[in-house]
């Protein structure tokens, strides 16, 4: 008699997917920078989650966001980046024309800047200052030192300030309109280094 | 408004997130995505089942590899008496006069029970003998043909691997007893053209079947010896055989996927007291940083059997496909071999 077919993943997958999809798919678009992206991340996560199934003893949903943070730390997808930069400051700049908030403008920019850090400083940002974990947590979920997390939110923060610096100056060449002078200073009031 | 940069950036993400949901079928796409990669590195048979067969024995294959380099193992069986020249070329005569009349070798691996530590991709193959499925592996081959079937604990068969190889092809095919499929791909073989034996027992790294025959066996052996960290730890009987036990010197290693940090290794194996032929051989790495959960030490043990080539040994390299599997078709994919065989 032959064994019986061994399912890679058990209904509690299913469960866990119905109960916190949403939130899985929020944090895999945080990490990733856009929906499209962010599904791939989840789904690469999902794989890795059930190839790795006899790892998994309890906590299917923290199992599953380690994976998550970590293949996202660890660039899990590599690009062009240079061309991904590029692209993102004219689109940004773009839609920063046809936006009718400067503020708002600030938050999209910072999100599309954010895509430009290091996976590492990018995660680390994410869990810290979106996902709201503390230091530690993020370290435990990374599986590395508190200090280092410390140091790559602060220089991550530091790289953000600059990027945004640069974004403003590309979005403003010589003969702005008043509404750009306006986003250009609200930005530079913003971005201030804290004091 | 809020105006810290930290706080932007949480609006911003939570802007972006807004509204996300869960892609329907993202579970199944990624099961089917797992099944189809399961599959595949299931059907280069060499690739993976070789690692899976003797997993511990890559290991090894680091340690003595690492030897050769310059790495001077940091502790050292007790001392015996060092195999003398004639006992050595017994040894070596033995193995290359038994490769010489094309026998089918046949070796039968045990892994340890419990779970352990699972290297990642594209070794996940050896999870079916490290992750608490299979324990026990048959491997025959010769010539350039391998065929390897995998036992659970219980001794149901979960899996028959083969493997062939002309140059850089062959075909690869993979029969799978739990999900009651079968796959066949062709394969490449990255073959380097120089083939470099290191001071290691066993050819036991993933490779083609070639490095497996018995005729590469004889090269690594007499190699290993002729690295002169062998010494004559006894006379044993193993299974009803009177033998020669060699115990290799330890060695220290890393084995990247098991994650815990350096081990010692320690290997053994026993020769035919009258035939002079490898009968078993024994591998154990001790991890001073184990995990909790995971063994402290993985042994690994293969006993060895030189069939005559008669037909009931060589029906053992053909795989028959069970009816009413269902046929998987993977993509072609290129086996590239380790380090060790550049």
């Amino acid at each position: 008699m032959r064994p019986q077919a061994d399912q890679p993943d058990g209904p509690d997958l299913d469960r866990l997917l119905a109960e916190r999809g949403d939130q899985l798919m929020r944090a895999a678009v945080a990490l990733a920078g856009s929906r499209a992206d962010g599904e791939d991340l989840l789904q690469a996560a999902l794989e890795r989650l059930l190839r790795s199934r006899h790892r998994v003893e309890t906590d299917l949903e923290g199992y599953l966001r380690r994976i998550l943070y970590n293949l996202a730390a660890d660039g899990w997808r590599r690009r062009a980046v240079g061309e991904r930069r590029l692209r993102l400051i004219r689109s940004e700049s773009s839609a920063a024309d046809a936006s009718p908030a400067p503020a708002v403008d600030l938050r999209d920019a910072l999100v599309r800047l954010l895509a430009q850090l290091p996976p590492r400083q990018r995660t680390v940002i994410v869990l810290r200052f979106w996902a709201q974990l503390s230091a530690v947590e993020t370290a435990q979920m990374l599986g590395c030192s508190e200090g280092a997390i410390k140091s790559a939110a602060s220089r991550g923060l530091a790289r953000l300030r600059e990027l945004a610096t640069q974004w403003r100056e590309d979005a403003n060449p010589p003969g702005r309109s008043p509404r750009e002078a306006d986003r250009q200073s609200l930005t530079g009031q913003l971005l201030e280094e804290p004091r | 408004m809020n105006d810290s940069l930290e706080d932007l950036i949480h609006d911003g993400i939570d802007q972006l997130t807004a509204g996300s949901t869960l892609p329907a079928g993202i579970a199944d796409r990624a099961r089917q995505k797992v099944r189809r990669r399961r599959n595949q590195v299931r059907a280069t048979v060499a690739a993976g089942t070789a690692v899976a067969a003797v997993a511990a024995g890559i290991a090894v294959i680091a340690a003595t590899s690492a030897g050769s380099a310059g790495t001077t193992p940091k502790t050292a069986v007790a001392p015996h008496p060092a195999p003398t020249v004639a006992l050595l070329a017994k040894i070596e005569r033995a193995i290359a006069s038994k490769a010489g009349s094309a026998p089918v070798l046949q070796i039968k691996t045990t892994f340890p029970a419990g779970r352990v530590p699972v290297p990642p991709d594209p070794f996940s193959t050896v999870q079916f003998a490290q992750g608490g499925i299979a324990r026990t592996t048959i491997l025959w081959t010769r010539g350039n043909v391998l065929k390897v079937d995998w036992f659970n604990d219980k001794g149901h068969i979960e899996m028959e691997n083969l493997a062939t190889q002309k140059g850089t092809r062959g075909t690869g095919t993979n029969v799978d007893y739990l999900s009651r499929d079968w796959t066949q791909v062709p394969l490449n073989w990255f073959v380097y053209k120089k083939y470099i034996p290191r001071c290691t027992v066993l050819p036991l790294g993933p490779g083609e079947p070639k490095v497996w025959a018995p005729r590469t066996l004889a090269k690594e052996i007499k190699h290993a010896l002729a690295c002169g960290q062998v010494k004559v730890a006894g006379r044993q009987r193993v299974d009803g055989v009177d033998t020669i036990e060699l115990a290799f010197a330890s060695g220290h290693l890393k084995v990247p996927w098991y994650k815990m940090g350096r081990a010692v290794t320690h290997q053994t194996m026993w020769v035919g007291a009258d035939s002079y032929l490898p009968v078993r051989y024994l591998s154990t790495l001790t991890f001073a940083a184990a995990k909790p959960g995971s063994p402290r030490s993985i042994s690994t043990q293969s006993d060895f059997q030189w069939l005559p080539a008669t037909k009931s040994a060589l029906a053992k390299l053909r795989l028959i496909i069970p009816r009413g599997f269902r046929h998987d078709h993977p993509k072609t994919i290129t086996v590239h071999l380790p380090a060790r065989h550049k």
